[in-house]
């Protein structure tokens, strides 16, 4: 079944608003700027976003080393933690602040 | 048979990065100027592009993915926004660069003036593009391109010092009238063509035209290796016969016609003959890679259907966008500009897209999504970063050394 | 299953069922739940998209000429509901050929008013292959 519908209204948004957001955690403190969006599951039960990927500053692209499989000329992937990983990391969705 | 003319796609690709209009007089101006003191940049221009394409072609092979793709995941889509502004631009003038050279080349054996041409060679350009098939685009143009081999024969027939040549390759500095900002600005031109983005989008698509799957691996890396070394021993034919017959008389190159004349005075009408041929080949060859590599860029950014191996009908906005850039190049062309002048200009503007092309191809040679157990080994991540650092500098150090020199003067 | 949307989804080429591209992802639709959290629902694709996610001036001016240009119903984006997508890779791979899905406009409006008209159009290259 293809509904072709598209589906603006309230109760949904796209993955474009949020990344490049800035993210708090539920104490108000600002914890950085929205790289990206970890989603788990399947599709059957649903796929849900279960934590975000959090950067200092504002990079579009991480260029994937933070996942396992990216390995990689050593120099690559030495440059990208210094120059894009500073304090990257993961957060769970559940320690964000929603309002946001 | 079939075998050998396998490779085809990677002679097509390197006679586009090597051999091309620009390449052509440029390489003659240099040894013109510098005898062979620039000679190092060859095989180093060689290596260069032989370890990049691999890896596109591993790329196309293994994973079904063209370039374009890589660099719009990779970067995103800003930058990779800013990257196929960049591109798409330099492919665009190098195509009326090249459409302008098959019509300098007419004009050689015609007498008639090269902008009388023009409309016809795009139109022929356009058909090419249109009806034939991507197979024999390849054959045609790569192998009748071999014909400028010519160049080297009169070079290896003539009266040639070679222990001067070779003397003087091994002490690669400024000669007699010459700088150093002079030198290295020729330098970077000559390694920025023999790398030029365009020849990846071409062999990365064209590996995808092909259908390449996991078992063609040896076929790819064959394409490259083959392929890109023949077109810098071509480029060489015109920088050695410039080294022996220019250079010790201070005569300039700025034309087409002094370009092939060494094999004229060597082998006579024949081999002028022969020179001509393949530089009509050749530039047509390059018309069709960056035609081509116009539409490639812009469908692969949108995700768009591409390619020559659907109907035309299945992919309509690619042949719109091939069809579009012909024309705006026809306009560019008939604005008089020197076809010649035109590609020294997308030299430096092309070193300075060079990084953001080569970066995401690295990056994801390493990807085990892509390429499972084939990612790169030491040996290809070891050269592909020494070349993104080169690549860099060259980048860096383009518009700077082009303004210093007034663009070679 | 874990996957990063914007690494892993955003921006990678869909393909169809027989591998044929059908567009790039330019957003993913997610649906907001009573609880807050977000579940992906449909991959986004299309210029109106494109040009809202690029953002900046250049990219409203692209996202308000496609939505003006936009002759079918429903109006907005293409949407392919995430559970037609088969898997994720080096590309995005669908379940389903994409006769079934809505062809882009401008694809439409090319090939119906400039390609069809030159000869040759329909020739298929992999017809008289020896």
């Amino acid at each position: 079944m293809n509904d072709q519908a598209a589906n603006d209204s309230v109760g949904s948004i796209r993955a474009g608003d949020l990344i490049g957001r800035p993210a708090y955690g539920r104490g108000g403190n600002r914890l950085g700027t929205i790289a990206d969006l970890i989603v788990d599951g399947d599709i059957r039960t649903g796929l849900r976003v279960t934590g975000v990927v959090v950067a200092r500053r504002p990079w579009g692209r991480l260029l994937g080393y933070e996942r396992e499989q990216a390995t990689g000329p050593w120099l690559l992937q030495a440059l990208a933690r210094v120059v894009m990983h500073r304090r990257v990391r993961t957060i769970r969705w559940d320690e964000l602040d929603h309002a946001g | 048979m079939k075998r050998l003319l396998g490779v085809t796609l990677g002679i097509l690709t390197a006679i586009g990065g090597f051999v091309d209009i620009g390449d052509i007089v440029a390489n003659s101006e240099i040894g013109a100027r510098f005898g062979t003191a620039l000679f190092w940049v060859l095989p180093v221009g060689v290596i260069g592009i032989c370890v990049y394409a691999e890896m596109c072609g591993r790329v196309a092979a293994h994973a079904g993915r063209p370039v374009f793709d890589l660099v719009r995941e990779r970067l995103g889509p800003r930058v990779g926004l800013a990257n196929l502004s960049g591109s798409y631009l330099v492919t665009l003038m190098t195509l009326a660069a090249e459409i302008g050279g098959v019509a300098l080349a007419v004009q050689l054996l015609s007498g008639i003036d090269y902008v009388l041409w023009v409309p016809a060679v795009a139109v022929a350009l356009w058909l090419g593009l249109w009806r034939l098939r991507f197979e024999t685009l390849e054959r045609l143009f790569g192998l009748t391109g071999l014909a400028l081999v010519v160049l080297l024969v009169a070079l290896i027939a003539g009266d040639t010092p070679w222990s001067q040549l070779a003397g003087q390759a091994l002490d690669p500095v400024p000669t007699e009238g010459e700088d150093w900002n002079s030198y290295w600005y020729f330098a970077i031109a000559l390694f920025a063509s023999a790398m030029t983005p365009y020849e990846v989008f071409f062999f990365s698509s064209g590996g995808v035209e092909e259908h390449w799957t996991r078992k063609d691996l040896l076929l790819a890396r064959a394409n490259a290796f083959i392929g890109f070394p023949l077109g810098g021993l071509l480029a060489f034919g015109f920088m050695g016969t410039a080294a022996v017959f220019f250079y010790p008389n201070g005569i300039s190159v700025s034309t087409l016609g002094q370009a092939v004349l060494p094999a004229g005075l060597v082998l006579g009408k024949i081999g002028l003959a022969c020179a001509i041929l393949g530089v009509f080949a050749a530039t047509f060859g390059a018309a069709v890679e960056t035609g081509l590599s116009s539409g490639y860029t812009v469908a692969q950014y949108f995700g768009w259907g591409w390619g020559k191996y659907v109907p035309p009908r299945r992919a309509a906005r690619f042949h719109t966008v091939v069809l579009l850039s012909i024309l705006a190049s026809v306009a560019l062309l008939l604005t008089m500009i020197d076809p010649i002048q035109l590609t020294e200009y997308t030299l430096i503007l092309s070193a300075v897209v060079l990084p953001l092309t080569y970066l995401p191809i690295l990056v994801v040679a390493n990807d085990r999504d892509y390429l499972g157990d084939r990612v790169n080994g030491k040996l290809a991540n070891f050269f592909g970063m020494v070349y993104l650092v080169v690549i860099v500098v060259a980048a860096v150090a383009a518009i700077p050394l082009m303004i210093v020199t007034g663009g070679g003067q | 299953m874990r996957v990063f949307l914007g690494f892993d989804l955003l921006d990678r080429q869909i393909l169809d069922s027989e591998g044929l591209p059908v567009g790039n992802v330019d957003d993913i639709e997610l649906a907001v739940g009573e609880d807050g959290v977000l579940s992906v629902t449909a991959l986004l694709v299309g210029a109106q998209v494109w040009g809202t996610r690029l953002g900046g001036r250049l990219g409203d001016t692209i996202a308000g000429m496609a939505a003006r240009m936009q002759r079918r119903t429903p109006a907005g984006p293409i949407r392919i509901p995430i559970d037609q997508v088969r898997e994720t890779g080096a590309a995005v791979t669908l379940a389903i050929s994409r006769d079934l899905l809505v062809e882009p406009e401008l694809e439409t409006w090319l090939r119906e008013h400039v390609i069809v008209r030159i000869p040759g159009a329909s020739a298929d290259p992999e017809a008289d292959k020896s």
